[in-house]
């Protein structure tokens, strides 16, 4: 098989592989059957069911028209893509950056507090993303913790982490704000 | 008529209240910020929203929702027409008119056709909302299960056919969208269900998460994979809005009003939304209009088409949500979500039960247009330096936004860590060419759908035919097949007449 096809193919063969565990999981559901109820699997088997039939139905679309032009029937389930866009260079290690530094920010968000973790992980963000002027890092950082602090500590009421000691020092600070109502 | 009149006064009243009408101004500011943040989109702002709503009444929400709604139908206008960069997908055609009228330099001018469009099309859609909402609230009232049940999987598959390309991957977006929404323990029998022995699974996973993830966190990434590279921006120094005058108005009345009816119908459909109505009106005075040799030269229906029937859309898209709970594009698919946080399921019942907070929506919406249309021409400088702000700036705080939205349903790190998780999944959809709001619209009107599925197998001994043979939900289920399978037959028939 081609290998750019097979590459095509690849996330619709993970969705089947997928869609069959979670049908065999379904099947699994234990509760107290009624007679001739349906069960709290019909529901979810439904969607598994249209979910497997799409993704087989792509697989073989694709493995039929192949790299040539569909014709007749097949070619009606083409439509128009979207709009070409131009093609920008991409920084994959600027990606995976950004999803470790969320990672990082989820692990020490309990023991940080919403006020000090949030701080760091604007500066750090900022960076991440090729922002290196280091003043407008840190004042904007600065501005946006505290404007987010009053704003949902002060007048929404959200509750939001408030770490450890010595961190949750940082939320406490705007608890002695007082509030709106 | 006399009712919807006096009930409507009552909303002008209510809305007139210092918190609405402060809520209403922030609402309209922010939505145009997000229609001129290209990097925003006008779904991701109302979903960004949401949490900030959790401690206001319905009304309230609904009222700052619906102003970004209207207004970012709006904002996106002036960076296509002054710096050719559409805020929105709604303002590419904005671009082929709009910015060449500004390159001839009229921008003013341009701007001042966008205000007109946008006001004239948003209130005629306003009336049409009101006038159309309580009939059809009160048809709706006869339906049953089975009724309902093929009402939202209409409103599902017309997502799905609707959007553009792969049809399986819409298929497969929605179904795993049904899928996550079918997490936790059944409502029924009380079974949990996907839950892998996860005790928070077992509350099943918010809509919330799914969306604010999917959509903020999402976009954030797909961004921050390029580099957040943004083009540079020449600086306008006089940046103004000049009205059109009446002679010019007369002149354009006739395709003005075509297109704000086309954005209304067009909302009225559920899945289409602002871009398509902006795409199809443009597109129709391109070929059916007066001056359509001259269209893409600058001219000012090339303005007033997409404007006047993006903001027009609006309407059309509201009334559905209010009168049988089903939302007609994302926005609406997020503003369904924030009612049902304040425990209130729009639908028929809604005009019963909660007809004051319905009128004031209805109120909020007229009154959001003028204040809309006050602070585009006022404030148009201020409102494009946000232009200035760096990209990683702003996105940092969008993530920012997207935790609290996180952190704010029950002020536990799984839902972070959710939303994480949802942002790459949404990231990787983008990438794949999955689209996101067939899974978004899955994971809220999931549960909708499978209630009355349940529960007419359970009221019909399991007889599915039911479907097709009640008069109600069998038209409706031929309307579904002819939504999907028109494209088909079209693109079939073209080929038809290509080989021939």
């Amino acid at each position: 098989m081609d290998k750019t096809l097979f590459r095509s193919i690849l996330p619709y063969i993970a969705g089947l592989a997928i869609a069959s565990g979670l049908y065999w999981y379904a099947t699994m559901i234990e509760y107290t059957p009624r007679p001739g109820s349906l069960g709290p699997g019909a529901w979810p088997k439904l969607a598994i069911l249209l979910l497997a039939a799409s993704c087989l139905f792509e697989i073989v679309r694709r493995i039929i028209v192949g790299n040539r032009d569909a014709t007749g029937l097949i070619e009606a389930f083409e439509r128009e893509e979207e709009e070409p866009v131009q093609k920008t260079p991409v920084y994959p290690r600027m990606l995976i950056g950004g999803i470790v530094l969320m990672a990082i920010y989820a692990v020490l968000l309990p023991y940080l507090g919403f006020i000090f973790g949030t701080f760091l992980f604007l500066v750090a963000f900022m960076y991440v993303g090729g922002f290196w002027r280091h003043g407008t890092v840190w004042l904007t950082s600065t501005v946006v913790t505290l404007l987010t602090g009053i704003l949902f500590l002060r007048i929404a009421y959200v509750s939001l982490p408030r770490g450890v000691e010595p961190f949750a020092m940082a939320t406490d600070v705007f608890f002695k704000i007082p509030s709106l109502w | 008529m006399t009712d919807i009149l006096i009930q409507l006064t009552h909303g002008f009243v209510a809305c007139l209240s210092p918190v609405h009408l402060t809520l209403l101004f922030f609402g309209i500011v922010i939505g145009l910020l997000i229609g001129v943040l290209p990097g925003l989109t006008l779904v991701m702002g109302v979903a960004l929203a949401l949490p900030f709503t959790y401690q206001m009444d319905v009304t309230a929400s609904i009222i700052l929702l619906g102003a970004m709604y209207v207004s970012g139908t709006y904002g996106g206008a002036f960076t296509a027409i002054l710096f050719k960069i559409p805020g929105e997908p709604i303002d590419v055609p904005m671009l082929w008119d709009g910015y060449t009228m500004g390159r001839k330099g009229k921008p003013a001018k341009a701007l001042g056709w966008t205000l007109v469009a946008a006001l004239g099309g948003g209130l005629l859609s306003a009336i049409v909302m009101v006038a159309l909402t309580e009939p059809l609230a009160k048809f709706a009232l006869s339906f049953s299960s089975p009724e309902y049940f093929v009402i939202v999987m209409f409103g599902l598959l017309s997502v799905v056919a609707i959007g553009k390309g792969s049809l399986a991957n819409a298929f497969i977006s929605m179904s795993v969208g049904i899928l996550i929404s079918a997490v936790g323990v059944d409502p029924i029998y009380g079974a949990p269900r996907f839950t892998f022995g996860s005790p928070i699974l077992a509350d099943g996973i918010e809509f919330l998460v799914v969306m604010v993830g999917a959509y903020g966190v999402g976009e954030v990434l797909t961004r921050l994979e390029t580099g957040f590279a943004t083009q540079p921006i020449e600086k306008i120094k006089n940046a103004r809005t000049e009205l059109p005058t009446w002679k010019e108005l007369k002149e354009v009345k006739g395709m003005f009003f075509r297109s704000s009816v086309v954005g209304d119908l067009i909302g009225l459909l559920p899945g289409a939304g602002a871009t398509i109505a902006s795409f199809v009106s443009y597109g129709i005075e391109a070929r059916f209009g007066k001056r359509r040799k001259e269209m893409g030269t600058g001219v000012a229906e090339g303005v007033i088409a997409p404007q006047a029937a993006a903001t027009a859309s609006v309407g059309g898209a509201l009334v559905h949500l209010l009168a049988l709970g089903i939302p007609g594009s994302g926005a609406t698919a997020v503003m369904l979500g924030a009612f049902m946080l304040h425990g209130i399921q729009p639908g028929p019942q809604v005009l019963v039960t909660s007809a004051p907070m319905v009128y004031t929506i209805f109120a909020s919406i007229f009154l959001g247009l003028f204040l809309m249309c006050a602070i585009g021409y006022l404030a148009i400088k201020p409102l494009i330096k946000i232009l200035d702000f760096p990209e990683a700036v702003v996105s940092a705080y969008v993530l920012t936004l997207c935790f609290i939205g996180a952190l704010s349903i029950r002020n536990n790190i799984t839902d972070l860590w959710l939303i994480i998780a949802f942002g790459v999944i949404g990231y990787g959809f983008e990438r794949l060419k999955f689209p996101i709001a067939p899974l978004v619209l899955g994971v809220i009107l999931g549960p909708i759908a499978e209630d009355n599925f349940m529960n007419t197998m359970i009221s019909f001994s399991n007889d599915w035919t039911v479907f097709f043979t009640r008069p109600i939900s069998g038209t409706i289920v031929a309307f579904t097949v002819i939504v999907l399978l028109l494209p088909f037959i079209q693109k079939l028939r073209a080929h038809y007449l290509a080989t021939a």
